[in-house]
């Protein structure tokens, strides 16, 4: 398969060798023309007459003869390298050479190899069609010259007239070798052409694959820009909306607090019911507000666990301590089941404890002369070693369709009425999420009217992630 | 009993705040934005300023900073009372010199706490 870019490389090495054998032969056939003057001074300088002599008429050969056969294809060498009609001129022009160094040795045999090296020096052009014209000049001059003149050829008066055909025979003999030569380093050269071209492709290929592949990083990094400063938009809008919601909501709050304050010392009466009620609602509003703020952190990947090792049943303390009153609101008995010894673990101690509190006070929130039972246990050993924490409880319990939605934001206020149960509609949202970043889960078991199951799992040893940003759907 | 400067331009936080500290026996001095907090705090020299930080003017940031450079002033606690939540809003509070850092909406208790901390250790040092 040779494309046309091939074709193009194989015409271009060819042409490039052609002009380059074009100078070579323009030197040599100059130096030839050269060689031949001083040889012929050397051998014959003068011709005798007697006492006299003058310049031998092969000196003058060599000039003018020599010069009218060696420097026409010269020129031509120079002024028109590449053309064939230069090449043919110059194989002419050098079989020629050939034939006036033998002359004017008269006929010495061994000036005979002049023929055999023009003949290997012509295939340089790797184009065999030269060979031709030049096996005719040699085969005509020997057989004109061997007829009529057979001394300028053999050195001998009198010779066969066949002798020719002997000489050129040898000389086709060489032309086969040479011709084979030249065609296979055509083939070669060919193959090479073939080669180039294809790598050609390649790169060619390759550059625009890495241009296009340059453009789509591009595209990412632009991409990339847009969505960050999207999510910086995002976080200014809810840094600026938690400024303006806390502003009113402090005076709220301290006003009703105020107000409550100096009803105890100078009681109205009624007022006092509406007070609480507006302050149970700033605290919850404001609750609320620190929950999307919470969850608007996770999902912008900025909270931030603080690791250590601590003491799981201290832990477990603290929190029964802080739910305990909770419990006790609706006549619920608690029953912790933690083993002796239970050791450490290393997680975020807050934020586990924070889960607990959460699935404790909903377990405690929808239960009424129940139990509540917080089960601790240690499951599997190395690195894969995990702690359960189970919050079970003998409550309401819910619907399959109200546990498949269960760590959905606000989905509690679909369901159930706050009014009677309370609560940001996020804590569960955001319990889950904690166990996530922790890389443990939160898990839940229910059904209506047989109370709630909430297993957490978290790793003996919790790894940071820092790259991996936990995506929630707020809205 | 000590003498506090409530720095704060919103007027009902402003006299909710000050109501309910008067009621807790603190003699409460008022300023509605930076250079006034800044000009009674040299003047009247409170036992201890609560800076409320987006002000008109001079800000709160750049009020508490002025107030922590002057030798006059220098001693007097400020608490950095604030809005503004997020995490690096605390840094930036106590990097610009304040001494605590509470978010608004006040929690009274818990505020009342950092007021009695702060009182009692400059007290215990001088």
């Amino acid at each position: 398969m040779s494309s046309k870019r091939a074709e193009t490389l194989f015409a271009q090495y060819q042409h490039d060798i052609h002009v380059r054998t074009d100078r070579l032969f323009s030197g040599l056939m100059a130096l030839q023309w050269i060689a031949g003057i001083v040889f012929a001074v050397w051998v014959s300088p003068l011709a005798w007459y007697g006492a006299y002599s003058r310049t031998h008429i092969h000196v003058w050969a060599a000039v003018f003869l020599g010069g009218a056969i060696c420097l026409f294809p010269a020129a031509l060498g120079v002024l028109r390298p590449g053309r064939p009609s230069t090449r043919y001129t110059i194989a002419v022009g050098q079989m020629l050479v050939g034939a006036l160094l033998i002359h004017l040795t008269g006929g010495r045999l061994e000036t005979h190899f002049h023929v055999f090296g023009s003949l290997a020096f012509l295939a340089f052009y790797r184009d065999w069609r030269v060979l031709i014209p030049a096996t005719i000049v040699v085969a005509l001059d020997h057989m004109l010259r061997g007829i009529f003149w057979p001394q300028s050829v053999y050195g001998v008066l009198v010779a066969s007239h066949w002798r020719w055909v002997e000489h050129a025979a040898w000389v086709v003999f060489e032309d086969i070798f040479l011709i084979v030569s030249c065609r296979r380093s055509l083939a070669e050269m060919k193959n090479t052409a073939d080669r180039t071209a294809a790598l050609e492709q390649e790169i060619q290929t390759r550059h625009q694959a890495e241009q296009a592949l340059a453009g789509l990083v591009d595209q990412l990094r632009i991409a990339q820009r847009q969505a960050e400063s999207a999510t910086r938009a995002k976080s200014d809008f809810l840094a600026s909306m938690s400024h303006e919601l806390r502003t009113p909501l402090n005076a709220i709050i301290l006003y009703s607090e105020l107000l409550q304050e100096e009803d105890a010392d100078a009681p109205r009466g009624q007022t006092i019911r509406a007070l609480q009620r507006i302050t149970s609602s700033g605290k919850h509003l404001l609750e609320l507000i620190n929950g999307v703020l919470d969850l608007s952190k996770i999902e912008a990947g900025k909270m931030t666990l603080s690791l250590d090792h601590f003491d799981i049943s201290g832990m477990i303390r603290q929190v029964v301590d802080t739910v305990g009153p909770l419990v006790h609101q609706h006549q619920n008995t608690l029953s912790l089941s933690c083993p002796d010894h239970i050791g450490t673990m290393y997680a975020d101690s807050m934020k586990t404890g924070q889960i607990l509190l959460n699935l404790l006070g909903n377990a405690a929130k929808f239960t009424r002369n129940g139990t509540i039972a917080l089960e601790v246990a240690y499951e599997g050993s190395g690195p894969f070693a995990a702690v359960l924490f189970t919050v079970s409880d003998t409550g309401i319990g819910m619907t399959p369709e109200q546990v498949s939605k269960i760590f959905e934001p606000f989905t509690q206020a679909d369901v159930r009425t706050p009014r009677k149960y309370g609560g940001t509609g996020l804590g569960l949202t955001i319990a889950s999420r904690y166990a996530k970043l922790m890389g443990g889960s939160l898990s839940v078991e229910s059904r209506p009217g047989a109370g709630s199951r909430f297993t957490l799992r978290l790793p003996a040893e919790v790894i940071e992630t820092v790259e991996e940003k936990v995506v929630v759907k707020i809205a | 009993m000590p003498t506090l400067l409530i720095v704060e331009d919103h007027e009902a936080s402003r006299d909710a705040l000050a109501r309910r500290l008067e009621r807790r026996g603190y003699t409460i001095l008022v300023a509605v934005d930076g250079n006034q907090a800044v000009s009674i705090g040299r003047s009247a020299k409170p036992d201890l300023i609560l800076m409320d930080l987006g002000l008109p003017g001079i800000d709160g940031w750049d009020a508490t900073a002025h107030l922590k450079m002057d030798a006059e002033t220098r001693h007097i606690p400020i608490i950095v009372l604030s809005a503004h939540a997020m995490p690096n809003d605390r840094h930036q509070a106590l990097a610009a010199g304040g001494d605590d850092f509470d978010s608004k909406p006040v929690v009274f208790d818990r505020l009342l706490e950092k007021i009695d901390t702060l009182l009692t250790r400059d007290g215990s040092r001088a």
